[in-house]
């Protein structure tokens, strides 16, 4: 997926890349330099949680489109296991004990 | 209290446990409302990458009322819904003390280095929590967390006015990195076949399909 990112680049293209690889993506250092393409890492926030919450009203309609409908604790293991499957067809399960 | 643990690599039970005892003067006690199940929850369920303690109580984007404050505590009262601040960072390490706390160099995170949110009750301290707006409901507050890593995603990409963005990725964070740059009025966006179907479930839209020959990823443009 990272090689692809890279060759869809515009030289002097950014990539931002953020969660979680799985092994260790090659990558082209020539094309890096040649084409002058810059990776840049994000890792959490620093103070875009609070910017997130002030967003929330205005997001609120379109975020309710992509939640789950509520799953439980007793579902919850279930729940993993549906995910890691691949078998959810929502953006984001919302647990509500 | 009901709650859910993880007690291994593939071992998510659900238990009844004690409920958090005594409040601490800088805590708040948090009855939980909403949590999102994250892609890290997942990925340490499946290979314990952060498993650094067991049994643990996982969930990390926790929505939730206090219903009681420590005795120290004047920021928030009973009855207000808020959000948790993942984050463990350790405060003392050259990164924290930069304004950098997002990469402390011994970061944890919560339902890892301690209980999180799959559970009744959650007791926090007061300096981890933040008040939700008005009118917002729990289940979208949890959004809160993963929205800030999204907007993290947007100013570290720092994109050109009217750039053309390619989200490569098909889980939350890629969705909803998508539903934020759009929002702040980045892009165009060209989205994976799959955030694209989030909310375009028609595929009548989809066109130029490309395929990755490494992970069999298809990708669909939408400009």
């Amino acid at each position: 997926m990272l090689s692809l990112v890279l060759a869809a680049l515009s030289a002097g293209g950014r990539a931002a890349m953020v969660g979680i690889f799985s092994g260790q993506p090659a990558l082209d250092a020539n094309a890096l330099v040649e084409r002058e393409l810059e990776l840049r890492g994000c890792s959490v926030f620093c103070d875009e949680q609070h910017e997130a919450l002030a967003l929330l009203p205005q997001l609120a309609a379109k975020l309710e489109r992509v939640i789950s409908p509520p799953v439980t604790l007793e579902q919850l293991p279930q729940e993993y296991e549906r995910l890691l499957a691949g078998h959810s067809p929502y953006l984001k399960s919302i647990v509500q004990p | 209290m009901r709650a859910v643990r993880l007690h291994g690599i593939g071992q998510l039970k659900f238990e009844h446990v004690d409920a958090p005892g005594a409040l601490a003067a800088d805590s708040v006690r948090i009855r939980v409302q909403a949590v999102g199940v994250c892609g890290s929850d997942l990925h340490n369920f499946r290979t314990g990458q952060w498993m650094s303690r067991v049994p643990v109580i996982p969930g990390h984007e926790v929505a939730g009322e206090i219903t009681e404050v420590g005795a120290n505590v004047s920021q928030f009262r009973a009855g207000e819904l808020v959000v948790a601040d993942s984050r463990a960072n350790c405060g003392e390490c050259r990164n924290c003390l930069e304004g950098r706390p997002n990469v402390c160099e011994h970061m944890g995170y919560l339902g890892e280095v301690c209980d999180g949110g799959f559970a009744e009750w959650l007791r926090l301290p007061a300096t981890r929590v933040l008040r939700v707006p008005t009118g917002v409901e729990a289940r979208i507050a949890a959004l809160a967390e993963p929205l800030g890593v999204a907007l993290r995603v947007a100013r570290r990409l720092d994109p050109a006015h009217a750039a053309p963005i390619l989200i490569a990725g098909a889980g939350p964070i890629g969705g909803l990195a998508a539903i934020v740059l759009e929002h702040l009025g980045f892009g165009p966006l060209i989205e994976t076949w799959r955030v694209h179907s989030w909310w375009h479930p028609s595929p009548a839209r989809a066109s130029s399909p490309l395929s990755c020959s490494s992970c069999s990823a298809n990708w669909t443009v939408r400009v």
